[in-house]
């Protein structure tokens, strides 16, 4: 019986062939090979740069549009869910498709990012980052573009954010736990 | 009810592709999540020339608003309102928080979602519930309106 999600892993394999011939065959990570390193930055800095214009033009970076998102009992702006509906429109055939693929353009493996459990960690953690996000109405990348363009209150933030990183890597450490079994969405 | 003066679907729709797009774009290319606090933290404790792509996703984030700007005439109003400490606590609670839940809106909320993850939409339920939540008791419980 004819199985589609066969025949499409059967055309990804062709296509990492196809791939594999234009730019030199897979790399695992023993072998880091310098030209799919740059190749692998040079997508990274177009993705960064798309991702931080389509913050810019859905104003997904002004505090306050997100803070009129959040507040349903007052005059609700629901722009947010907006944004997140576009992204998913691209997003969704694209992350299915790429599952069919082991290795991106740039001949690193595709990183798998749905495999760990829903933890206790994971819920009091998102609570906290939306009681912070609530706050003030700042998330990170948001708060990156603004500090670029040179506002300073998202500077501040910035700041406090990486203090946020350092402190839960020092906490990490005195609890003893190392970084092995991370299977992180971002 | 709905602020229809506010309110940009247009510009929030095609925002929102792009971004799925960048996304879609740094997994293709580059075979990375773009979840924006993962690679801003690994900054700090991956190093080395293999990391040279969390670098240059970073300089493409900096770099957007100018490149924006230079596109078009119509930088939207920045309104990021807060007094000292407030910003320095969101910023720290938005730091640990983003690290104990292993992703921010863009982690889970758009990349894990568009991998169909439970695990994402359970994150992503929660930090949205949490944030409407502080909004009320910020905008309306503690203010009486």
């Amino acid at each position: 019986m004819p199985n589609p999600n066969s025949v499409s892993q059967q055309l990804g394999q062709q296509l990492d062939q196809v791939r594999n011939v234009y730019l030199g065959s897979p790399i695992d990570a023993k072998h880091q090979y310098a030209a799919s390193t740059l190749f692998q930055a040079l997508f990274a800095l177009i993705a960064g740069a798309i991702f931080g214009l389509g913050l810019v033009l859905s104003q997904m970076i002004s505090a306050q549009k997100i803070l009129a998102f959040m507040d349903v009992a007052g005059l609700w702006d629901p722009s947010l869910a907006l944004v997140i509906v576009g992204a998913l429109l691209v997003g969704v055939p694209a992350f299915l498709g790429l599952r069919h693929f082991r290795y991106s353009l740039s001949g690193f493996a595709i990183e798998r990012a749905d495999q760990g459990r829903i933890s206790p960690q994971l819920i009091i953690g998102s609570l906290v980052f939306g009681a912070g996000w609530g706050l003030v109405g700042m998330c990170p990348a948001p708060a990156v573009v603004n500090a670029a363009h040179g506002d300073v209150n998202s500077l501040i933030f910035v700041g406090a954010m990486f203090g946020g990183f350092i402190l839960y890597e020092g906490l990490q450490r005195l609890s003893g736990k190392t970084h092995a079994e991370e299977s992180s969405c971002g | 009810m709905i602020d229809t003066e506010s309110f940009t679907p247009g510009s929030a729709l095609a925002g929102g592709m792009m971004i799925g797009l960048a996304a879609a774009l740094l997994l293709a290319g580059s075979g990375r999540i773009a979840g924006v606090s993962g690679i801003l933290s690994g900054l700090l404790r991956k190093t080395g020339f293999r990391e040279s792509w969390r670098w240059c996703f970073l300089l493409g984030l900096i770099a957007s608003p100018w490149l924006y700007q230079a596109v078009s005439r119509h930088y939207p109003v920045v309104i990021v309102t807060g007094d000292t400490p407030l910003l320095i606590v969101s910023g720290i609670m938005v730091g640990l928080g983003t690290r104990y839940g292993s992703g921010c809106t863009s982690g889970h909320g758009i990349c894990g979602l568009s991998q169909l993850s439970l695990r994402s939409l359970v994150a992503t339920a929660c930090f949205m519930a949490a944030g409407f939540f502080m909004v009320y008791l910020t905008r309306h419980l503690l203010t009486g309106a």
